[in-house]
């Protein structure tokens, strides 16, 4: 059983410094950058195994009830299988998760960290998502990601 | 420590052989002597410095410290002789400290003749007189020279310390008097033990750990060039903020409205500006903290319409949450009994129906799953529009104070332009030094933040190397055992540095403390309360305001806020030495010699700190003026007064040979 989740060691240092470097951190912490590339992963389908990990795994304890929930949202979105989250699968889970969110890192770190993270270019980012609902109901989520990630 | 006598001869003003016996006593532990203006208080203060230190306070000097009367007896070709002995007790031992200069007549002038001799004496436990070996640093180990200022000063220009600028003075003070330098020595030998071991191991290892073990002593040498760097350039930050200061209050003291009025709007604007950068602090703080919490609920909303679905699907076919679980299915046929009684055994149609039913049966976990997760649907849609509201909340805020820092700093610009078109040179060059200092400033806090990286980035690294040596597979026993001796290092160098902090901690507190008591003493605005902070300043606040900001302080409380901090340290050091706790290093007892105790201060302070002396040290030697020595002072002071001196002029025996000075003790 797992107790503990992975991220590769290609984005090991975007996680430090996103979320590991004192008051320049971008986020309270890496377990936040993480939930926020499963999520954006999640929406965009995005799934990227990785060989090699980096640095100390995240502690599945560190993560909240909440954020479990989102972790069985998109699992149970990107399987379309209820088993998914039974007991019998859940390190099956877990590693649909690690890759999910390391396909949505891909994501992440072209829109805030390029040449370097700032919190400028992480609220141009979250600036994009600000769409009035009501009149784009139908607009297709990676569109728009692909849409901010070209305005920046 | 306690001084019991001092000897004078030809010093200065003092002509021949004076001799100054200090009260001893435990509780009438004051020693007063008088003296009137140009009689030789200061003086006196200078021969304390010149026996215990070899120098004298400006505007005296050592060429000139041959007495004028004694001179003038001289015949051309004579010698004659100027010093200065004291004696004192410290831990028990009697010492005595002389120093001698010799000085020759020639063309009618007194010169110095050879070097300044200097001895050092005590009694050992046999009664013999035996020479201290190393003259010239003895006493700067009891009181080291750069904290005599602590224990001989001038009463009227001491209000220095309950400025912003005497915080690193007091640091220093503390760190040095309570011996926790020597916790600071303690890690620069660890560091050099270090560096020496590091050498030592690369005898007994291969090439490749050979330059890992190069690369750990190049990033030690680098991590100790980096720290004293970083030491000059805070001097170096040190002495532009003195500047800026000294501008500050020549602006601010200045005879024309105008540049004063300017200079007071000027100071209003800039803690305003600092203000609201702290707010900006925050603002930004908050906006990563929503964000981080609360940016994910906003995007899952409305955007996994198939995990909506799926759910609905099974929720319609029951199977989600389910009627019947597999757990009770499973109960049913291993008891081989239905609920309705028939019995269920193998291969009969009972037993088939039953079993069938585990494919819709459902599993807790799933029955979990469901709930949360529409619960989580549900709810990530209700606050969706919550995160941009509070969002666009806090940007409107970052840009409303980024606006006002502009504007602040546009008005400023214009008080600095304003007073650079001054018609009065010294205001326009005062002005300009000012904008110069401010980028001095500026860029030394630039420097001094990026060494502090770099810093951070050795020790990461110094960090890492450690590890890789340690997993080095060493060739011989011998290379092993160096290793876990770096080991130790390592680990006593961190314990070190936190029993460092976890001191500097709790000294600050317990003087903090102390402070306050001894100030409750003096003050006579009881809602006044003065405050060491963790930085270090000495400040004063009020308990009638809110804002717990600073007061603006006179030069008498400036004074008397300085004099409860010595009083502190003095008396917690004292405790410190006798609590035996880290003796080795920690505290000591020390006198208080003060010149013109009373200079500055009004008459109730002046009472106050009269009553109150000598429960400042163990020992105190005041200097003071006839006009200091007024009847709220003698009625104070009295019961506390062990020994009185006063200085008088001496005869002139009928030749005009120039003033000189007698001090003859007064019986109380």
């Amino acid at each position: 059983m797992k107790s503990s989740l992975n991220k590769s060691s290609e984005f090991e240092h975007y996680y430090q410094s996103l979320g590991n470097s004192g008051v320049e951190s971008l986020f309270l912490t890496m377990k936040d950058v993480f939930m926020l590339a499963l999520i954006l992963g999640g929406i965009e389908d995005k799934r990227k195994p990785f060989a090699k990990a980096g640095g100390e795994p995240i502690k599945l304890n560190i993560f909240s009830p909440e954020d479990r929930n989102i972790m069985d949202l998109i699992a149970l979105s990107v399987t379309n299988d209820i088993d998914i989250l039974t007991k019998e699968q859940e390190d099956t889970k877990f590693t649909v998760i690690e890759e999910y969110a390391n396909g949505g890192m891909d994501t992440l770190i072209n829109s805030i960290t390029k040449p370097v993270p700032t919190l400028d270019n992480l609220k141009k980012f979250i600036m994009s998502f600000n769409i009035d609902d009501e009149n784009n109901k139908k607009v297709d989520i990676s569109d728009l990601i692909n849409e901010a990630i070209n305005n920046i | 420590m306690i001084i019991k006598k001092m000897v004078l001869k030809n010093f200065f003003r003092y002509y021949n052989r004076q001799e100054i016996i200090f009260s001893n006593d435990t509780e009438k532990n004051v020693t007063v002597i008088k003296g009137e203006n140009g009689a030789g208080k200061t003086t006196l203060l200078s021969a304390f410095y010149w026996g215990l230190y070899g120098d004298v306070e400006e505007p005296l000097h050592i060429d000139n410290m041959l007495n004028y009367m004694a001179e003038a007896k001289m015949n051309n070709g004579s010698t004659e002789e100027v010093f200065v002995e004291i004696e004192f007790e410290d831990k028990d031992q009697v010492y005595t400290i002389g120093r001698r200069q010799r000085f020759i007549k020639r063309n009618n002038m007194g010169i110095r003749l050879g070097e300044t001799e200097l001895n050092v004496t005590y009694t050992d436990t046999n009664g013999n007189e035996k020479k201290v070996d190393y003259p010239e640093t003895f006493f700067n180990n009891i009181i080291p020279e750069k904290l005599r200022g602590f224990f001989f000063f001038d009463g009227e220009r001491i209000n220095r310390l309950a400025q912003i600028d005497g915080k690193d003075e007091i640091k220093k003070a503390i760190l040095d008097i309570l011996g926790l330098t020597n916790l600071e020595m303690m890690d620069k030998d660890l560091q050099d033990v270090r560096e020496e071991l590091a050498k030592e191991i690369k005898k007994y290892m291969k090439v490749d750990e050979i330059s890992l073990s190069d690369d750990y002593t190049s990033k030690l040498e680098d991590k100790k060039n980096f720290e004293d760097l970083l030491l000059k350039r805070k001097y170096e930050l040190s002495k532009v903020l003195e500047n800026l200061k000294e501008i500050d209050n020549f602006l601010v003291e200045h005879n024309s409205d105008n540049v004063r009025i300017n200079q007071k709007e000027r100071k209003s604007l800039e803690e305003d500006i600092a203000k609201l950068k702290k707010r900006q602090q925050d603002n930004k703080k908050e906006l990563i903290e929503h964000t981080s919490k609360n940016f994910k609920n906003y995007l899952i909303a409305g955007r996994f319409t198939k995990v909506s679905e799926l759910l609905e699907e099974k929720r319609k076919k029951g199977e989600l949450p389910s009627d019947i679980k597999i757990q009770f299915v499973n109960d049913l046929l291993e008891r081989k009994r239905c609920i309705c009684g028939r019995h269920l055994t193998k291969g009969t149609n009972e037993y088939e129906t039953v079993y069938e039913l585990k494919k819709i049966a459902g599993r807790t976990e799933l029955d979990d799953a469901y709930i949360r997760l529409t619960g989580l649907i549900q709810s990530a849609d209700h606050q969706k529009d919550s995160f941009f509201a509070q969002y666009n909340k806090l940007l409107r805020e970052e840009v409303n104070i980024a606006d006002d820092i502009d504007v602040k700093s546009k008005k400023l610009k214009d008080i600095s332009d304003e007073l650079q078109k001054s018609p009065e040179e010294k205001i326009k060059e005062y002005e300009e030094l000012r904008r110069k200092s401010n980028d001095d400033r500026d860029n030394l806090n630039r420097t001094i933040g990026k060494i502090e990286l770099q810093l951070g980035e050795i020790e990461k690294d110094l960090e890492k190397l450690q590890q890789k040596l340690k997993q080095a597979n060493l060739a011989n026993n011998q290379a092993q055992e160096i290793q876990k001796q770096l080991s130790v290092l390592e680990e006593l160098g961190q314990l070190n540095s936190e029993i460092r902090n976890l001191f500097i901690r709790s000294t600050r507190e317990n003087l903090d403390k102390k402070i306050k008591e001894v100030f409750a003493l003096i003050t006579r605005k009881d809602y006044r309360i003065p405050v060491l902070t963790e930085e270090f300043e000495l400040k004063i606040t009020s308990l009638i305001k809110e804002d717990n900001k600073a007061e603006v302080l006179s030069t008498g409380e400036g004074q008397i806020t300085s004099l409860s901090f010595i009083g502190s340290l003095v008396s917690y050091s004292r405790e410190k030495a006798k609590s035996g706790l880290l003796s080795d290093f920690a505290g000591g007892d020390f006198p208080i010699v003060m010149d013109s105790p009373f200079g500055n201060l009004d008459e109730i302070h002046t009472a106050n700190v009269a009553a109150n002396i000598g429960k400042l040290a163990s020992q105190v030697i005041i200097v003071v003026s006839g006009k200091q020595w007024r009847k709220e002072v003698e009625e104070n002071i009295f019961d506390q007064v062990g020994k009185m001196y006063q200085m008088v002029d001496g005869e002139f025996g009928g030749t005009s040979t120039g003033e000189y000075t007698l001090v003859k003790e007064v019986n109380i």
